[in-house]
């Protein structure tokens, strides 16, 4: 996927020539990997002479975006909070005002501090 | 029914009786040191958390080890076997000595009935476990990996930053909440999340949450939710040593804001205003904002715990029979 977001669209060929070389996979490999992303549609492909050129159906963003809600929305129901620690728990918010209280707070302590940072 | 298939049941039975029991045994404990216990410095913190988790387990190894010593004394000294005192209808909780009566039809029932829906909740958490994992080993393939950062940026307007994974846990962002935050408040995350990956805090968040379905549940939910709370405020303590406490309290600040900002509206992920969720970041920040926490020594709570496994050990002999005794009544 890395790949075809970077060159845009290719044939199996031309990843292989790209990708597997560097990391030793067989151009089968190859083929095979862009037909199962294919059937799962994460790429789409046409018939150019005899061979399939693929390019991503979506964008590396869309890409990053279904998979992180998935993930978000996972955590939202508690089912992945075993395997992730969010910087700021994802489920639950400090509100309006105890946000701006702790904002004053840290405010003060800075203008205590002499620190001119807002 | 075969004899071995019968004493493994009157083992199985004792185990669960003895989890039951540390259940109890662990509530009373928690609601001991529930009180103080948030004062407490956040490693100790932690610690005392995942211990207390594993009170329930540890009581009925403990214990079972305790119900099972003289037996299993007797294996390696025959002197000390008693099984031959006691008449042949006795229930025997012994490894060469097996129950001849038969265990009640409804307790053979029940167990089967506690360990399938035991190994039915374990199939569904571990499954929820791999798609998560495999979630994240996709992100973390597909992002843009920064090694001399450790970390992996993620293109999202989403305002995230997670670590995630259990053995080789990695650090995912977004572009845009790196973007959002002032170098020094940058720099205050990204030690944060370090921090959690050196203490593979995720590994002990699953293996606690594990553990926490042999408490009550609102006792294990109590643990589950205070050890978070606690592995954040470690990670923040040690973000501070890297940047200065205001700056890893304004960092929480900063991306509190802007998960909320994003998240405003934006169903599934509108905002849940709970009364512990407004705790969470007021402790962490508060916490940052107030002096250093000094050290907390968990001797006492590992001695108490150390003296009652001394004494459970000391009184193996009568715990056996009082164990006899009891699954007599209970399993025939």
């Amino acid at each position: 996927m890395n790949q075809l977001w970077t060159s845009g669209e290719g044939a199996a060929k031309e990843v292989h020539a790209a990708l597997g070389k560097r990391r030793g996979i067989t151009l089968n490999t190859i083929q095979s990997t862009l037909k199962r992303l294919f059937e799962k549609r994460l790429l789409e492909r046409d018939k150019v002479s005899h061979a399939h050129i693929y390019r991503a159906r979506m964008s590396r963003e869309e890409f990053h975006r279904g998979l992180l809600g998935e993930l978000v929305g996972d955590l939202m129901h508690g089912q992945a909070d075993a395997v992730v620690a969010a910087f700021v728990d994802l489920t639950e918010r400090a509100g309006p005002e105890h946000l701006a209280r702790l904002e004053a707070m840290v405010a003060e302590r800075r203008r205590v501090l002499g620190d001119s940072r807002e | 029914m075969n004899p071995v298939v019968q004493s493994a049941q009157l083992f199985l039975l004792a185990g669960v009786a003895f989890l039951g029991l540390g259940a109890v045994g662990s509530a009373g404990v928690v609601g001991l040191v529930r009180s103080q216990l948030p004062s407490w410095e956040p490693r100790a913190r932690h610690h005392a958390i995942a211990l207390l988790t594993a009170l329930p387990v540890l009581t009925a190894l403990a214990l079972l080890v305790a119900v099972s010593l003289p037996s299993l004394l007797a294996l390696g000294i025959p002197g000390l076997d008693h099984c031959m005192a006691h008449e042949d209808a006795h229930t025997h909780l012994c490894f060469t000595h097996l129950p001849v009566a038969p265990v009640h039809a409804g307790v053979t029932l029940s167990l089967a009935l506690l360990l399938g829906v035991g190994v039915l909740r374990a199939s569904l958490a571990a499954r929820r476990v791999a798609r998560a994992l495999r979630v994240v080993g996709v992100l973390a393939r597909v992002g843009e990996e920064q090694p001399e950062h450790g970390l992996t940026i993620v293109d999202t307007a989403l305002p995230l930053c997670l670590t995630a994974g259990l053995l080789r846990p990695r650090v995912l962002i977004s572009r845009s909440l790196l973007a959002s935050l002032h170098s020094d408040e940058r720099a205050a995350v990204l030690a944060h999340e370090r921090a959690h990956v050196r203490r593979r805090d995720a590994l002990t968040g699953s293996i606690v949450r594990a553990l926490s379905v042999f408490h009550f549940p609102s006792v294990g939910a109590w643990l589950v939710s205070e050890l978070d709370v606690a592995a954040e405020q470690a990670c923040d303590e040690e973000a501070a040593t890297v940047m200065d406490r205001v700056t890893v309290a304004a960092a929480i600040l900063t991306v509190e804001r802007a998960v909320s900002t994003s998240f405003m509206g934006a169903q599934p992920f509108g905002p849940v205003a709970v009364a512990f969720g407004a705790r969470a970041v007021e402790r962490r920040v508060e916490a940052l904002l107030a002096e250093p926490p000094r050290p907390t020594s968990l001797w006492a709570l590992s001695s108490a715990l150390g003296v009652a496994l001394v004494a459970v050990l000391v009184n193996a002999t009568e715990l056996h029979h009082v164990a006899e005794f009891l699954l007599s009544v209970v399993a025939h």
